[in-house]
């Protein structure tokens, strides 16, 4: 009896031991040790030294880094609502049944499995300014050409477009698999009492897909502020830095210029601004969309 | 009439459709359009829309040339990379997953809600002392960096344990009678129950190394470990930009086309595994 | 013995620092000057007199400039290995087309005068699709070598004699990048949009085009272009080339590995001729004055500019200097900024980072 419930008390913990090493290792000690790391000074080939947190208040005064919030931001700002909407709009679209829905669909879902490196080589040599073959259309149809990521104008633009293009598919599969969910009998009653399918959908639909919209919105805002491919392959953080994003210039702190103090500070702001914002939407949103049910 | 008018209805709605698809895939048309003619053909001002020649050339070039990145073995390694990653966190997330859904334990639910909380850290706070640990255990640059980290997140985790939530408690009670131990019971009970997650499951966690780009990148230098993304990204340094265009685009679409079969073979479980990937949250 | 060539990029300066700092450096490695400074503590250095006896290294052979570069207190930290430097291609059927004398620019005036006549509407569109002078797009620090080969031109330097502050926000500065600013917005001889000028010139839309002689080959591939390179022309006061090198460094390690290291970099400097091939300018007289290497035609062209080479000063903080000086050079070559504006804000940012440590 005795060793029965001695045995039983040992079984969860080996149940998650292999887990919890590796949680351990890669987790927990890298998180402690970062926070050590943002309070120190250190490059590779010297000692590091303890500077309390003048990590932090450093960067406050470094121009770039308050460009590569900014830039952030502007990046989050334009990419979240249109990878909220376009998404929906399509799943919407690809709900009903049409011959060729299915090929519609996987034309539209797959390229978000791409690895990011070849989507980024594609746009670049689609969006070349003399041979590309953007351009080519822009001129044909009597639109002068533009160098696309060369101008500050547009560069974080297409970085926004190309973004939308490549994972649009992720968040529509998420659409459409809660617009399945969605109980058909709501509809049935709502058109017996003459509701248009405009009304439907403001009325049902999206009440009902606010959930989805709620995640897949903080699941955008913290993929914006992991952007970095699309920045490292298309622009490199220019022209004139104003496509470098908190991600870019944690990897330029880091691992060009060796300042892992500072760039592990660059990290813990990243988390800082991440939690405020996705607070301040998740209220925001909750107030928006609760008004519709 | 309102069949006509329905018909009439769906007949836009597949034109439309069909449309929309074509714009969306052309890009990759496009690619592929590219990597089939020689990189002077390409190079030629004004551009040609039909292409005059044929050439497999570039395939040739990119999977066979030892300019610098192989591709042809970069897709191997990652195939190798992502595979491991992914038998690495179902072995350990499994039964992890369990003991947190089903067993009782002291400070069960803290421990979980805490390592939970882990999942809001953007990966960025982990670069570079993982980094820096790596450099100290003498793993930079072996496969053993690309491997191990991705298995401590509490991702699977969470995931399993929402589906392990629901087993009925009769199941494990009659298993109890019977004498069953845990282990038996995860290994011959659970784990075919719970196959759908865990094939989704699989599948992110593949399809998240197989995409990763900036972790491969710090911590690989040698050319024959490297994966497929940041061996694409290092044939722009390898090949001239668009003097070689065909010749990239030959490397971007092998590296695409894989997952593209994949998909059209089995959309139905990559969809649901994105889609149980809303579910967990 | 591994040769450990670093093809740039900041991950690999990171993974030689982790590798140096762990104990296990690769035996050789090639690193340009200014990574090389970084890593002065941790490398292996000889005086002149103990390379020729032990290793049977002439140093008198080396170019002297790229050997003083290296040579820190009497002591040789690095053995050069090739150099390169900016030089002007040009298109000559288009400088026979504007009835140009086929031959490259030398000066100022020679230059205007060159790239005026070179920008042609040719369809009468009211642009021109022939350019004469662009180098704003594409690979993004050519933009930098250029003003860095005016500014040393007109007499102006980077950073101050002691490396501790910037230089370059001074007369000589600002006039060298309105120079190139006023080509696009004042002269009107090259596009205001961004383009490669790299893939321009191979598709014949541009006739004259600075880059370093690692466009030889690539050039050379192009059918029906017509095309020859010099010497860049003198647009300042004085004859003066930026450029950069390829030194073959050695980590500190075991004698036995110090050795085996160093035979490895003298036989690479031997056979420089091999890297001359692929658009390096050799270091070695022996290797520039010989007739295989009069023989490349082009890479001979650079060759020339040799004595005018002018290598960046040695600082640790260049990689962050010029991401900053490209930031605004951006700013300025766009239009939104002027160059002086530019170069002020520039030179504070610099201020900033020389400061720090």
């Amino acid at each position: 009896m005795g060793t029965g419930k001695k045995r039983r008390d040992f079984t969860p913990f080996l149940f998650i031991l292999p887990f919890m090493a590796f949680f351990l290792v890669f987790i927990v000690i890298p998180l402690i040790h970062g926070l050590l790391l943002s309070l120190q000074e250190w490059s590779l080939l010297s000692d590091p030294v303890f500077v309390g947190l003048d990590n932090y208040i450093e960067l406050l005064d470094v121009r770039r880094f308050r460009a590569a919030v900014q830039n952030t931001f502007m990046f989050a700002v334009q990419s979240v609502p249109l990878l909220l909407v376009v998404p929906l709009v399509l799943a919407l679209f690809l709900n009903k049944t049409f011959v060729g829905q299915k090929l519609a669909q996987n034309a539209i879902i797959s390229p978000f499995l791409i690895p990011s490196s070849s989507v980024l080589l594609l746009w670049i040599w689609m969006l070349d300014s003399q041979t590309g073959m953007i351009n080519q259309i822009f001129k044909a149809v009597g639109l002068p050409g533009q160098a696309w990521l060369s101008r500050q104008g547009s560069a974080m633009g297409v970085i926004v477009f190309v973004t939308l293009w490549w994972t649009a598919g992720y968040n529509i599969i998420l659409f459409l698999s809660s617009l399945q969910d969605l109980p058909q009998d709501l509809y049935e009653a709502a058109a017996v009492d003459g509701a248009s399918g405009w009304a439907q959908f403001w009325h049902i639909t999206l009440p009902l897909l606010r959930n989805r919209m709620l995640f897949i919105t903080t699941l955008q805002i913290i993929a914006s502020f992991k952007l970095f491919d699309q920045v490292y392959i298309l622009t490199g953080g220019g022209p004139a830095g104003s496509t470098r994003t908190l991600a870019f210039y944690l990897y330029e702190t880091g691992f060009r210029d060796f300042m892992f103090g500072r760039a592990a500070a660059v990290s813990w702001y990243m988390f800082i601004m991440i939690a405020i914002f996705g607070l301040l939407q998740a209220k925001l949103l909750t107030r928006w969309l609760g008004e519709g049910v | 009439m309102i069949g006509a008018a329905k018909r009439r209805q769906k007949i836009v709605l597949s034109i439309v459709g069909l449309l929309l698809g074509l714009v969306w895939f052309f890009p990759i048309l496009w690619m592929f359009f590219s990597s089939l003619q020689p990189n002077s053909e390409l190079l030629i001002y004004p551009p040609r829309i039909l292409p005059r020649v044929i050439t497999l050339e570039n395939f040739r070039t990119i999977l066979f040339s030892t300019r610098g990145v192989n591709v042809g073995r970069s897709f191997l390694n990652s195939v190798f990379y992502a595979s491991l990653v992914t038998l690495g966190v179902l072995v350990t997330a499994t039964p992890a997953a369990y003991a947190f859904a089903r067993m009782e334990f002291r400070g069960r639910d803290v421990i979980f809600w805490l390592i939970v909380a882990t999942l809001i850290l953007p990966v960025q706070m982990f670069i570079v002392p993982v980094y820096l640990l790596l450099d100290r255990l003498g793993l930079l640059n072996t496969i053993w960096s690309i491997i191990l980290p991705p298995i401590g997140p509490a991702f699977g985790v969470f995931l399993l344990r929402q589906f392990m939530l629901t087993i009925p408690d009769e199941l494990e009670d009659a298993a109890k009678i019977d004498g069953c131990s845990p282990l038996r019971f995860l290994v011959q009970i659970v784990v075919p129950l719970m196959r759908p997650p865990l094939a989704s499951l699989a599948i992110l966690t593949f399809l998240g190394i197989w995409n990763d780009l900036l972790w491969p990148m710090l911590v690989i230098t040698d050319s024959k470990l490297l994966p497929l993304q940041p061996a694409l990204t290092r044939i722009r340094g390898e090949y001239h930009g668009t003097f070689e265009a065909g010749t990239i685009m030959a490397g971007a679409f092998v590296a695409a086309i894989p997952v593209l079969v994949i998909f059209s073979l089995a959309s139905r479980y990559i969809v649901r595994a994105v889609s149980t990937s809303g579910i967990s949250r | 013995m591994e040769l450990f060539i670093l093809p740039g990029g900041a991950d690999y300066i990171t993974k030689l620092a982790l590798a140096i700092r762990t104990g296990a450096p690769p035996g050789v490695v090639v690193l340009s000057p200014n990574d090389y400074f970084r890593f002065l503590d941790n490398l292996t250095s000889w005086t002149p007199e103990e390379l020729e006896t032990q290793y049977g290294l002439d140093v008198a052979d080396f170019s002297e400039n790229i050997l003083q570069s290296v040579t820190r207190d009497g002591r040789i930290y690095a053995i050069p290995l090739g150099t390169y430097c900016l030089g002007l291609y040009y298109n000559i059927d288009h400088l026979i087309a504007a009835g140009l004398e086929p031959r490259a620019p030398e000066t100022r005036e020679e230059f205007l005068d060159y790239v005026r006549k070179l920008t042609v509407d040719k369809d009468g569109d009211g642009t021109p699709d022939q350019w004469g002078w662009y180098s704003f797009g594409g690979w993004a620090f050519r933009v930098l070598w250029q003003w860095y080969t005016l500014l040393f031109q007109n007499g102006g330097a980077l950073l101050s004699e002691d490396g501790r502050s910037a230089a370059f926000f001074s007369p000589e500065g600002v006039e060298a990048l309105r120079f190139y600013v006023d080509l696009i917005h004042k002269e009107n001889v090259a596009p205001k949009d961004p383009a490669d000028p790299e893939e321009a010139f191979r598709i014949g839309l541009l006739s004259l085009h600075v880059n370093g002689p690692w466009m030889i080959n690539l050039f050379k591939e192009q059918p029906d272009l017509n095309w020859a390179v010099a010497p860049v022309p003198v647009l300042g006061k004085e004859r003066v080339v930026w450029g950069d090198a390829h030194l073959l460094c050695i980590p500190q390690q075991s004698e036995e590995m110090t050795e085996a290291a160093v035979t490895l970099a003298k036989w690479l400097s031997d056979n420089s001729i091999e890297w001359a091939k692929a658009g390096q300018v050799p270091v070695r007289k022996s290797v520039v004055d010989s007739e295989e290497f009069a023989a490349l035609t082009e890479q001979f062209e650079f060759a020339k500019q040799l004595p005018y080479v002018r290598f960046l000063p040695q600082t640790e903080r260049l990689a962050e200097i010029e991401s900053v000086l490209l930031e605004y050079m951006d700013a300025a070559y766009l239009g939104d900024m002027d160059p002086e504006e530019a170069l002020d804000y520039a030179a504070e940012e610099v201020e900033d980072i020389l400061r720090r440590r």
